[in-house]
């Protein structure tokens, strides 16, 4: 990694720290308090925002996890979500339990499941393996909607209450935003030491070449299931925090599209890095809702009395357009172009290096 | 490098003024009084939320233009499309619920409905829905449907198909077959109550198939359900959906009789599936119908939509719930405002003013409401059918038998704080 002129790295544990130099110490203290203050200055809509944010960014660690790093390509990541959703609902609304003791419960399911699927991955590779998580996408929904209808109600749904503490109620976007930004920190900086750990360079290794991997000692079915548990125990998170802000599970929460947007988020911000996966859930849940801001404006341009009909198809063709866009321009992701950038505020005003 | 650059600026400053536009037009607007609407308007469910937002604007153009706005403030609709994604309603809710004229939102979705019931209640805003899964109107809260439940318009074409069915001659039950969607929507009408209520008429249930809202294959189904010796097919299902069904059984010759809820009732549907609709397909709705020219509110609403430039298409079925989301709110203020002026207005005044209603409240001719203190929905519907390629109706006004949970039934309970401080003006 690039260093600011006249860094230099002369313990091992200096070449190992995520946060290396003074300035990134003063910046990443700065965000965090940033985010710890933000409740007292920013609106609902903003909270609700970032809280919506804050969970699809566990998820997507998650799977970078798993696809980005350990190159498991699972096409099914929002029905593990579920399956932290349901976990969580059931042990609530069924046996009553606190919803702190759920979230842990949550994970671990998920990840349970996660290795139940994940079986197939000894034997299927890239796009075969795809197929399995599609496949473990509707088997797992269907599961939802059809099986044990006294816990999982499956027409109806569960509705689900949002934690309280101390008596702190939750029910509050001021309130829950602590919870989910907590816990996203929390496992975002998890995340990034994963893969700096064994297991991690093992996810690496086995998915730039498993053989190789295989020839200098991993267990690769091992390391495989690994991925998949932790990939799976982070969307299990992200699921019992989906439940309580929602209040209410249902199956159709938890549709193919929102696995396919996992993707989408991973392939924008940059594949393999922890950055990339922050960058990517950022950038695209922000042209979510530029969309629902702009499909009136664009439909009423076109002709006011027919802009129910216009707008919403424009908006979507815009949003899209900025995708093309972006990955023609930018192949490499968000992720790419930040070290871009930092390189080119390192090296001014010579060329930047990358 | 400097393309990116240039393309995120652009992007970046488009975005800005398109953000800062919107928000000058919203606050420029406090003549007015605000109907707020969010739906799927660019999914699966766009054919029914976009002819529904059609609706809601055209009768808005109607009561500015014809009747002056109500009590002296003309009305105006905000909308947003939250493409069937609840994180998006999630935001688009949060980014309304600050604002102080945000009482009365309409939606249609019963995904969303689940999981704001709570907090419409909390918010103390009003909600006109037409998503009507039971859990996402009941137990009585904010929100209140604009038509039946899905379960009583089941129990609807039930009672129909029982009572003229000839025992006697057949010497068995008359036999259905439910091809449905494998979601919420789709399984309100296999709800344990409803599959009570069939095997209560009667009816023998002899197969359960889930197909998806784009049927690619209607074969298969049409004949597993024939070879199940299904005499009915009854599906929660879009006119989308219907008109292949529809027409693969007049072509295989099954002589399938179908049943359907109001969503399948639709406009479009004689139009797509032409001869194989006609005496084949039974729907319950609770509103009068576009073939209806005599009634009133047929001319008035057919002289708005002439004058706007609506196609034959735009007025689907969605349109009128649009049409009665507006006159709910045009009776409402009309009543509540001579009350307590506009400056008493609230959400919970506007719930109030509802329950006020009673049993078979006549909204203009277009719709009979059961809004109380324990009803939410329209208890007043009949069956309808397609003859000589229009809708007519085939049964008489029917009160739906009620067929809800037990634990979901019961009046509001009020809480015992005051009002959410909403000053609307």
């Amino acid at each position: 990694m690039d260093r600011p002129a006249g860094v230099f790295d002369v313990r091992y544990e200096q070449d190992m720290a995520v946060v290396r130099t003074g300035p990134q110490w003063a910046t990443l203290i700065g965000f965090l308090i940033l985010l710890a203050v933000l409740p007292l200055f920013a609106g609902s809509y903003f909270l609700s925002f970032m809280i919506l944010t804050g969970i699809a960014l566990i998820a997507v660690l998650g799977l970078n996890i798993l696809t980005g790093y350990a190159g498991q390509i699972s096409l099914g990541h929002q029905a593990f979500v579920a399956v932290g959703a349901y976990t969580t609902a059931v042990l609530m609304d069924s046996f009553h339990w606190n919803f702190w003791a759920t979230v842990p419960m949550a994970g671990i399911a998920a990840a349970g499941v996660g290795v139940l699927f994940g079986l197939p991955s000894f034997r299927l590779k890239m796009l075969y393996l795809t197929m399995s998580t599609l496949a473990a996408q509707f088997i797992i929904m269907a599961f939802f909607n059809h099986a044990f209808p006294d816990y999982f109600h499956s027409v109806s749904g569960i509705r689900v209450n949002r934690p309280e503490l101390w008596g702190i109620d939750f029910r509050e976007n001021e309130a829950f935003y602590y919870v989910v930004i907590v816990i996203a920190v929390l496992m975002t900086f998890f995340a990034k030491n994963l893969v700096r750990s064994r297991s991690g360079r093992a996810f690496v290794a086995i998915r730039d070449n498993d053989l190789a991997g295989e020839v200098i000692g991993i267990n690769v079915a091992r390391c495989k299931l690994y991925a998949f548990a932790i990939g799976c125990f982070y969307a299990g998170i992200a699921g019992s925090l989906w439940a309580t802000y929602f209040r209410n599970v249902n199956p159709p929460h938890f549709h193919i599209d929102v696995s396919i947007w996992y993707l989408g988020c991973l392939i924008v911000g940059g594949m393999g890095t922890t950055v990339g996966a922050v960058f990517g859930v950022l950038f695209l849940r922000i042209i979510k809702e530029l969309v629902t801001f702009i499909s009136p404006i664009l439909g009423e341009m076109v002709s006011p009395i027919n802009a129910p009909k216009i707008g919403p198809g424009l908006a979507v063709i815009s949003w899209a357009l900025v995708v093309v866009l972006f990955l023609i321009f930018e192949p490499r992701g968000l992720a790419h172009t930040w070290e871009v950038l930092k390189s080119r505020f390192r090296h001014w005003p010579f060329k930047y290096s990358i | 490098m400097k393309k990116v650059t240039w393309t995120v600026a652009a992007m970046a400053v488009v975005s800005l003024f398109l953000f800062a536009t919107s928000e000058s037009k919203a606050a420029a607007k406090d003549e007015f009084f605000t109907m707020y609407y969010f739906a799927d308007m660019s999914r699966g469910f766009a054919t029914v939320n976009v002819p529904r937002l059609l609706g809601i604007q055209d009768t808005i153009y109607w009561i500015n233009k014809y009747k002056g706005g109500i009590q002296g403030r003309k009305l105006r609709v905000e909308w947003a499309d939250h493409a069937n994604d609840l994180s998006v309603a999630a935001t688009i809710y949060e980014r309304w619920r600050t604002r102080k004229n945000f009482v009365f939102l309409a939606v249609c979705g019963s995904q969303e409905n689940e999981a704001f019931h709570d907090r419409y209640a909390e918010d103390e805003v009003v909600v006109s829905s037409c998503g009507v899964s039971e859990t996402g109107i009941y137990p009585a809260s904010y929100a209140f449907a604009t038509i039946p439940l899905y379960s009583d318009q089941f129990a609807n074409f039930a009672d129909y198909i029982t009572a003229k069915w000839d025992w006697k001659a057949k010497g068995r039950a008359p036999k259905l077959a439910f091809i449905t969607y494998d979601i919420p929507f789709g399984r309100a009408c296999l709800q344990p109550l409803v599959l009570e209520y069939a095997k209560k008429k009667g009816i023998e249930i002899v197969d359960t198939q889930f197909i998806p809202i784009i049927v690619v294959d209607a074969t298969t189904p049409l004949t597993r359900a024939k070879k199940a010796g299904a005499d009915y097919v009854y599906g929660q299902l879009a006119y989308v959906t219907l008109v292949p069904l529809l027409k693969e059984n007049e072509k295989l010759g099954y002589g399938l009789k179908f049943g359907t809820n109001n969503f399948g009732a639709d406009e479009p549907l004689p139009l797509l599936a032409g001869k194989a609709a006609e005496g084949t397909i039974l729907g319950t709705t609770p509103y009068k119908l576009w073939s209806e020219k005599n009634e009133p509110i047929i001319q008035t609403l057919s002289k708005i939509a002439e004058e706007v430039g609506r196609r034959r298409q735009d007025l689907a079925s969605g349109y009128f719930l649009g049409v009665a989301n507006v006159l709910t709110l045009y009776d409402v203020l009309s009543q509540a405002v001579p009350k307590v002026g506009w400056a008493g207005i609230n959400g919970r005044v506007f719930r109030r003013q509802l329950e006020s209603w009673g049993k078979g409240y006549d909204l203009h001719g277009l719709v009979k409401f059961d809004y109380t203190a324990e009803a939410r929905t329209p208890m007043i519907a009949r069956l309808v059918e397609v003859k000589n390629g229009q809708w007519t109706p085939v049964t008489d006004w029917n009160r739906m038998p009620g067929i809800l949970r037990a634990d979901l039934k019961g009046a509001y309970k009020e809480p015992s704080t005051s009002p959410k401080p909403k000053s609307i003006f």
